[in-house]
């Protein structure tokens, strides 16, 4: 068993695809699911602070390691939302570290807090 | 799921504006719809304000309470992404039809006011573009306002401030 530095139990909410949009609202045609996952969550270091758009620094980010596969918003998918300390964090940005550490293998996500209009 | 009545407003605006374009909210857990489509975001879902609020009573008590009635003014700055390969002509469009007559009947109808988000230039548009997905983003001033009534046994207890700091 793989085990991350400051690792907790945090959940998340996946969701479908199905539905439609209402007056720019979409409505689901299956309500989301939840699982647990076991995950250790940093905040970004100066670096990768440095790497994002000055407009989105101001958004609220943390990065999360963790062995289990999340979905972001490519190729038409809903990305997943992970909720630490209250907030729900959308990922959206996946790094695969499998391949590349021996003995760890795990993901790098990059987590956002959305925009005010989550509705 | 319900949505402030001046988001919807604004949606609606859009989606009138905008021609051939899905217009939805952004940072819904949704997917995307495919493009072309716009998505409308208000920056702040706390408006500010936008002037002192207005404080107008009945002339004489009905019985023995009087009836008021306060007008707050809100603002909020409201962003629309346009994801189209005719992006820069639908924001255009967009821009203009707040000057267009039907639109702005529609507007009026609607209980808002739209103003161009600019600071002297040509207009504002700002050209962003995420991985490969390129898009323009134009911002809007949006006023409206928000009308609460009540009964009070004096006029002289009616403290009238803003609502919001």
């Amino acid at each position: 068993m793989t085990v991350l530095l400051g690792s907790q139990t945090l959940t998340v909410t996946r969701y479908g695809t199905a539905g439609g949009f209402v007056r720019g609202v979409f409505q689901p045609e299956e309500p989301p699911s939840t699982f647990d996952i076991i995950a250790s969550v940093q905040p970004l270091n100066g670096r990768e602070l440095q790497q994002l758009s000055e407009l989105q620094r101001t958004t609220a980010r943390m990065k999360m390691y963790t062995t289990t596969q999340l979905e972001t918003a490519r190729g038409g998918a809903v990305a997943d939302r992970v909720e630490y300390r209250g907030r729900q964090l959308e990922v959206q940005v996946i790094e695969d570290w499998r391949p590349h550490v021996t003995g760890l293998p795990h993901w790098k996500y990059l987590l956002a807090e959305p925009g005010e209009d989550g509705l | 799921m319900s949505i402030p009545w001046y988001k919807d407003a604004v949606w609606e605006w859009v989606d009138a504006a905008l021609s051939g374009l899905t217009v939805v909210f952004a940072d819904q857990a949704a997917p995307m719809p495919s493009r072309p489509y716009a998505t409308v975001q208000a920056l702040t879902n706390v408006p500010r304000e936008g002037g002192s609020p207005e404080f107008k009573a009945t002339d004489e008590p009905i019985g023995d309470r009087w009836e008021y009635q306060l007008r707050y003014h809100r603002l909020v700055t409201v962003s629309v992404s346009i994801y189209a390969d005719d992006a820069e002509d639908q924001a255009q469009l967009l821009e203009d039809s707040i000057f267009d007559p039907d639109t702005a009947e529609l507007i009026d109808s609607l209980g808002i006011v739209v103003q161009r988000n600019i600071g002297g230039g040509e207009n504002n548009f700002l050209y962003r573009q995420v991985g490969v997905d390129k898009f323009v983003v134009v911002d809007f001033e949006v006023a409206f306002s928000e009308v609460r009534t009540g009964q009070v046994d004096s006029i002289d207890s009616v403290v009238v401030t803003p609502d919001i700091k």
